[in-house]
């Protein structure tokens, strides 16, 4: 687990979230989905570190 | 005579085109060779012996009948299991897809290439929906390193890889999400081209992520690589994503002198957490092209984090259904990291898309100074399989999911690449990224040719250990 973030977050995080979702996750997979969890967490939050100029659109793009 | 299994694809071109050696001949040698090796690589999932062996003969008719095959006359070529062909159903690497119905038709990069002359000869082994770096497959077995047996071939597309470098085929075709060309073309040292976002179509194959997915080549010479890439341009109107650029081909232009390039080493991110070998390559690489100052690219970390949150996310929409219903169907290292993507909080997703359009800005601004940028493709040369870390600067982190921190961040942004294999002193060879600014395929394609002209980078055949 990544120091970052507690095992208990992650599973409490995995429970609630398939919960709300409706993506059961089966017992046997539940603390491989947190340490998962927990790693991508560890990105997101490096993601969000970047302040970026409001007008920064997302790239995605659409043409309708 | 030669072993045609052994020859190059414009060897073989040459001489099935002037008729000294028979189409059939190259195929029944490759059909040979696969037969002997693949028990031992694990790199070819289905061999199509009846079809290739059709397709060789009807070149060989065209050509008795004073009709020009195309420039890949008769080569035997392989693709990457997410490729659709006709009468298959296409795996990506999985256990699920078996349940799909056979294909019904080739994806169009497999038509461009047999229209061009090359010879379908079976489809590829790879990491699970090409969410891997290394081609360790629950269902199907690891794919090995054909330089080390014990080593992974890298992934995603390891197989495809590990067929070009053990010289069971010239060509493969890939996929490049994250990394999965770059990678194991380092891994198994041989050229990879990942071209520029949009530039090829992914008409007809599995995708993993829209906005990330790129299909490209393997070689095991700069030459091939274009001849096979050059075969493969043009718009298609099944891909929403493939631009509507003209068919720039790169073929003609590999001899032009690279002189008067501004050539440039990203360092930072790309520099600190390198081990020795990827480090040692890069600077050969750059004594070679005469380097000058090194670059570097702010907020690449970010820019690699944000690919590792868009790739969860998108993944995990993509499998959605099968993760309700088949969760136990999955390769489990897969699995859980797509659950996890399933988790992941929109916001995060909606930024990482923001800081894709800000980071590719940042990135123009620095081929403002640079004409082609210069990276290590891997931290190390190929890990042992079930090796469960590997070292990163002065940690030791997972291994699958860290393999591509270096590529993560070009393929972000789209940028086209061609990763050149050093075979130094080491046991195992390892790859450099030749990176050049949007739609500039041809200028990394030449600057990797002149470095093959001058010896610093090759890929001669891995013999079996």
């Amino acid at each position: 687990m990544p120091p970052e973030i507690s095992e208990d977050d992650a599973l409490t995080a995995v429970d609630a979230m398939s919960r709300l979702i409706g993506l059961p996750i089966l017992p046997g997979h539940r603390a491989g989905v947190a340490l998962n969890l927990a790693r991508l967490m560890v990105q997101a939050r490096l993601v969000q570190s970047v302040v970026l100029p409001e007008e920064t659109e997302p790239a995605s793009v659409f043409t309708p | 005579m030669t072993d045609p299994a052994r020859l190059d694809a414009s060897a073989i071109a040459t001489a099935v085109r002037n008729r000294r050696m028979s189409a059939e001949t190259v195929v029944r040698a490759a059909l040979e060779a696969i037969e002997r090796r693949n028990p031992a690589l694990n790199c070819f999932t289905d061999v199509l012996r009846d079809r290739a062996l059709e397709a060789a003969a009807s070149v060989d008719d065209r050509l008795s009948a004073g009709g020009d095959p195309g420039p890949l006359a008769g080569v035997p070529f392989g693709v990457k299991n997410l490729f659709d062909v006709r009468g298959l159903p296409t795996l990506a690497g999985s256990k699920i897809n078996r349940d799909l119905p056979p294909a019904r038709a080739d994806a169009v990069l497999v038509r461009r290439l047999e229209a061009a002359g090359a010879v379908l000869v079976g489809t590829q082994h790879m990491d699970e929906y090409a969410y891997g770096f290394t081609t360790e497959n629950s269902h199907y077995g690891p794919g090995r390193n054909p330089h080390d047996l014990a080593r992974v071939a890298g992934g995603s597309s390891g197989g495809s890889a590990a067929a070009v470098a053990a010289g069971l085929v010239p060509l493969s075709l890939a996929s490049d999400t994250n990394g999965s060309i770059r990678v194991p073309s380092s891994f198994c040292g041989i050229f990879g081209l990942k071209p520029t976002y949009g530039r090829l179509p992914r008409t007809a194959s599995f995708q993993f992520v829209h906005d990330l997915d790129h299909l490209g080549p393997f070689a095991r010479t700069v030459t091939d690589l274009a001849l096979c890439y050059d075969a493969q341009q043009g718009h298609d109107a099944g891909d929403p994503m493939c631009a509507r650029r003209p068919v720039e081909p790169a073929l003609p232009r590999l001899g032009e002198p690279i002189d008067g390039l501004r050539v440039s080493v990203l360092d930072g991110w790309f520099r600190d957490t390198a081990g020795p070998q990827a480090l040692d390559a890069v600077a050969t690489v750059a004594r070679a092209l005469q380097a000058g100052p090194d670059t570097t690219l702010a907020n690449a970390a970010e820019a690699r984090a944000a690919a590792f949150c868009i790739t969860a996310a998108s993944g995990a929409d993509l499998h959605m259904e099968n993760l309700k219903k088949r969760q136990a169907d999955f390769d489990p290292a897969v699995r859980d990291r797509l659950l996890a993507g399933a988790l992941l909080p929109a916001s995060v997703l909606v930024h990482a898309h923001r800081l894709r359009r800000w980071f590719r800005d940042q990135v123009a601004e620095a081929f403002r100074h640079a004409d082609i940028l210069i990276a290590p493709s891997t931290p190390c040369p190929a890990p042992l399989i079930g090796q469960p870390t590997i070292r990163l600067g002065a940690e030791e982190v997972p291994t699958r999911p860290n393999i591509g921190v270096y590529t993560q961040p070009i393929s972000f942004i789209g940028l086209p690449v061609v990763g050149v294999p050093v075979h130094g002193s080491e046991a195992l060879p390892i790859g450099v990224q030749i990176i050049a600014p949007p739609w500039q395929e041809q200028l990394a394609l030449r600057v990797a040719a002149h470095l093959e002209r001058i010896g610093v980078v090759g890929a001669p055949i891995a013999e079996a250990p």
